[in-house]
């Protein structure tokens, strides 16, 4: 059963609620105060880089001129990584149609990183151990990075005084959730910290500066989404805060297998080869070619009137396959929003399913 | 069935293929930039601003060109996906590339589905585009969204 933010957390119309739906609400207008300022700075970084591009291309230009267009670009590059970065906070918690989305952790954190650079002091060394295949988790991305922003600040804060400050970001499958540990090596907490700081409205800041609602806000909304934020048993340095989350449908049963299965494409159409060739890359998928080391893909996807085609000889004349096939498209040429969309769509993901 | 070959337009033998591209964006110094790197490309043909949004189609019908580039964030309630439709119905020979601050994968899926030909995300490098825009007026369907 879905659990429901407010009402599994805060029972009754308490001030403890009302102020938590504030929080919410506060988080969703920053969020979209935050993707709007990074879709306006795209806006603006391109032209730079274009004028750039002609400026480079100038045969007059000495040297030293060409050193300070590299140097432009790599600040360019780094200020459009933190505008990409900014959209990811877009997430309105209130919104449901993010019910079905997914996150897949590497590219997630690929997208988070220049955010979590920013809000960490510049000498914090960080390392990052998230297994490449680990399979998608059933939170939505913009959620997750509002839950994992907060909880880098507060390691900022702890790590304040630290000559050598850390965070260590890691992560595993386990069972039905994937657990991503994030530890610093600051000054740790007492334990009434330890012991209280769940609570709404608990903080160790000035309340001017703090409304001691994030680390309760976060693990409810990992609540909502049947996942839960924890703190680890005390260190000897710093503190360790895990969010479990829980692995998507798509991908359970498959957790302790999830491999890159290769895939053929055998479409026609050079359209819908790009977008099948996209979401195989997303989803850690491989493409099948001829010559390739495995004798057969795993799956082949292919136009509707092809299927027959695609069939090994022997398994045609015995009328069973052991090459799963996914038929789109008419059978013809054009390709129809609703098969691409199908393919977009979180059943994709039966993808994995049909490998099991 | 689509070939690259036969879609390609005013290629000559050992040249680069000419192009030109319409541009339905309203952002100024984005399309001064642009018109001004791609004066830098052999074969490109020429620049056209679509001024009234609302009437985008039948400008872009008139002006005929290789490579459309959509903004699908327009001022003014302009549905973009909608102009998209329009496009390709009225000018199925001018390839419309998304163009994007804001790529997500379920747009990537729909416009294409509609019949866009490529896919730019405004967060990678120049040369991403300028590349974009010429694999397309050559056949080829291209997404684009990250380095």
């Amino acid at each position: 059963m879905q659990k429901s933010l407010p009402d599994e957390q805060f029972p009754d119309e308490t001030p403890s609620r009302e102020r938590h739906l504030q929080q919410l609400q506060r988080m969703a207008m920053l969020g979209t105060l935050a993707a709007g300022l990074g879709h306006d700075l795209r806006n603006l970084i391109m032209p730079v880089l274009l004028r750039l591009d002609v400026l480079a291309e100038s045969k007059e230009l000495p040297e030293s001129a060409r050193e300070d267009i590299a140097g432009i670009r790599t600040s360019i590059a780094r200020l459009q990584r933190l505008a990409g970065g900014l959209r990811l906070l877009a997430a309105n918690p209130f919104d449901q149609r993010d019910e079905h989305q997914l996150t897949h952790l590497p590219q997630w954190w690929h997208d988070l990183h220049p955010l979590v650079v920013d809000a960490l002091a510049p000498n914090t060394r960080i390392e990052v151990l998230l297994p490449p295949h680990l399979p998608p988790v059933a939170v939505p991305p913009g959620t997750l990075a509002q839950v994992m922003i907060n909880l880098v600040m507060n390691a900022r804060r702890a790590m304040d005084d630290h000559e050598a400050p850390q965070l260590k970001v890691t992560a595993a499958a386990s069972g039905t959730e994937v657990v991503l540990h994030l530890r610093d090596n600051g000054c740790g907490m007492d334990p009434e910290t330890r012991r209280r700081c769940f609570e709404p409205f608990f903080t160790t800041r000035p309340r001017e500066y703090a409304t001691g609602l994030g680390l309760s806000t976060g693990r409810a909304l990992m609540s909502h989404y049947r996942g839960d934020l924890t703190l680890s048993e005390a260190d000897d340095t710093g503190a360790t805060f895990s969010l479990h989350l829980p692995i998507h449908q798509s991908a359970l049963g498959t957790a302790r297998t999830w491999h890159k299965p290769s895939v053929r494409i055998a479409l026609r159409d050079p359209r819908q080869q790009a977008v099948v060739r996209l979401l195989l890359s997303q989803r850690g998928m491989r493409e099948w070619a001829e010559g390739d080391a495995a004798v057969r893909p795993d799956v082949v996807i292919c136009d509707a009137a092809s299927v027959a085609e695609m069939l090994p000889d022997g398994e045609r004349r015995a009328g069973e396959t052991e090459v799963r096939l996914i038929a789109i498209g008419e059978p013809n040429d054009t390709m129809t929003g609703r098969d691409i969309e199908w393919i977009a769509s979180s059943r994709f993901y039966s993808l994995s399913d049909v490998l099991t | 069935m689509i070939t690259a070959e036969e879609e390609v337009r005013g290629r000559a033998p050992g040249s680069p293929p000419e192009f030109s591209v319409s541009c339905i964006d309203d952002n100024e110094l984005l399309m001064d930039a642009l018109e001004r790197r791609l004066s830098l490309e052999a074969g490109f043909a020429g620049f056209h601003r679509v001024s009234d949004f609302l009437h985008a189609a039948d400008e872009v019908a008139r002006w005929d060109p290789t490579i459309v580039l959509l903004d699908i964030d327009l001022p003014g309630g302009v549905d973009a996906v909608v102009l998209l439709e329009e496009l390709v119905h009225n000018t199925p020979d001018s390839r419309v590339i998304v163009f994007t601050g804001y790529p997500q994968g379920e747009l990537v899926a729909r416009t294409m589905s509609l019949g866009a030909w490529g896919f730019v995300s405004k967060g990678v490098r120049a040369d991403r585009l300028i590349d974009a825009i010429r694999r397309v007026a050559q056949g080829e369907a291209v997404i684009v969204l990250e380095d």
